[in-house]
């Protein structure tokens, strides 16, 4: 939960209210919100009634308890949405770069493949050929090497099939490529 | 933690540390790169706390947002 400074007013106090009504991860009833409350009984109940007329909470008349409302439901689907690797870690890459003064590289690996999805440069005397929305094989970078060595066998055993598919071609379609998987290649052909 | 010495491209190195959610899911990678003009594989060495500090920070955040993962 957040503290809600004075500075903030009347917006402040309300997302106190919200997260309030959150905590108790349940239907819950006024008497139970004033009993826990640092507003008085009309304050507390003008921002219940508030918040409800705006859909941030809801009531229900017949047990006589509030919850989250639809509308607070709608914004975190919009939040979670536009969530991704590149922003929920942006903040974090800009801070080690900024830091330790090198470029940063964030990637993820999609069949074998790494992709870099954000990258961060804070000098302009070197760069890199990653750049964001670009791929390059997962073998050969030190991301994919690592991400590689932490996936579970079966994911594992997927993305080095189809490195090998990518070095070695003919084993696409060869004998050795029954099931499409590391176990089927002969001994010797990765180079990892 | 694994390094990339000029493998992928001639004249950069780099050093890489896993994302990982709480359940040690892989949910990316992240890693510092430099010029081999500017300096060489231990003195990423040197980075190391950061880099897995910072990696263990975007874990937990990926984690609370559930971010996709691939294979």
């Amino acid at each position: 939960m957040y503290d809600a400074p004075h500075a903030d007013g009347t917006v402040g106090k309300a997302m106190q209210v919200l997260d309030q009504v959150a905590s108790f991860q349940r239907p819950v009833r006024f008497s139970e919100l004033l009993a826990n409350s640092p507003f008085p009984k009309p304050t507390l109940y003008r921002f219940v009634q508030t918040l409800t007329n705006q859909g941030m909470l809801a009531f229900d008349a017949e047990r006589q308890t509030y919850s989250m409302g639809l509308r607070l439901v709608r914004l975190a689907h919009a939040a979670w949405r536009h969530s991704s690797l590149a922003s929920v870690a942006r903040p974090f890459i800009e801070a080690l770069a900024e830091k330790i003064g090198e470029s940063i590289h964030l990637a993820q690996i999609d069949n074998g493949h790494v992709l870099f999805v954000d990258k961060y440069r804070v000098t302009d005397k070197f760069d890199t050929l990653a750049q964001a929305g670009k791929i390059a094989p997962g073998y050969c970078t030190g991301v994919g090497k690592v991400i590689l060595a932490f996936m579970s066998e079966r994911a594992q055993n997927r993305a080095l099939g189809t490195i090998l598919c990518c070095l070695y071609p003919q084993y696409a379609s060869g004998p050795h490529n029954s099931g499409g998987g590391i176990g089927n290649y002969p001994q010797g052909a990765c180079g990892l | 933690m694994a390094y990339d010495r000029e493998e992928h491209e001639l004249g950069i190195i780099s050093i890489a540390c896993p994302i990982l959610t709480g359940q040690e899911q892989v949910v990316g990678a992240v890693s510092i790169a430099t010029s081999t003009n500017r300096y060489c594989i231990d003195d990423l060495n040197k980075h190391w706390p950061d880099l897995r500090d910072t990696a263990n920070s975007i874990g937990a955040q990926a984690e609370l947002w559930q971010v996709p993962t691939w294979g």
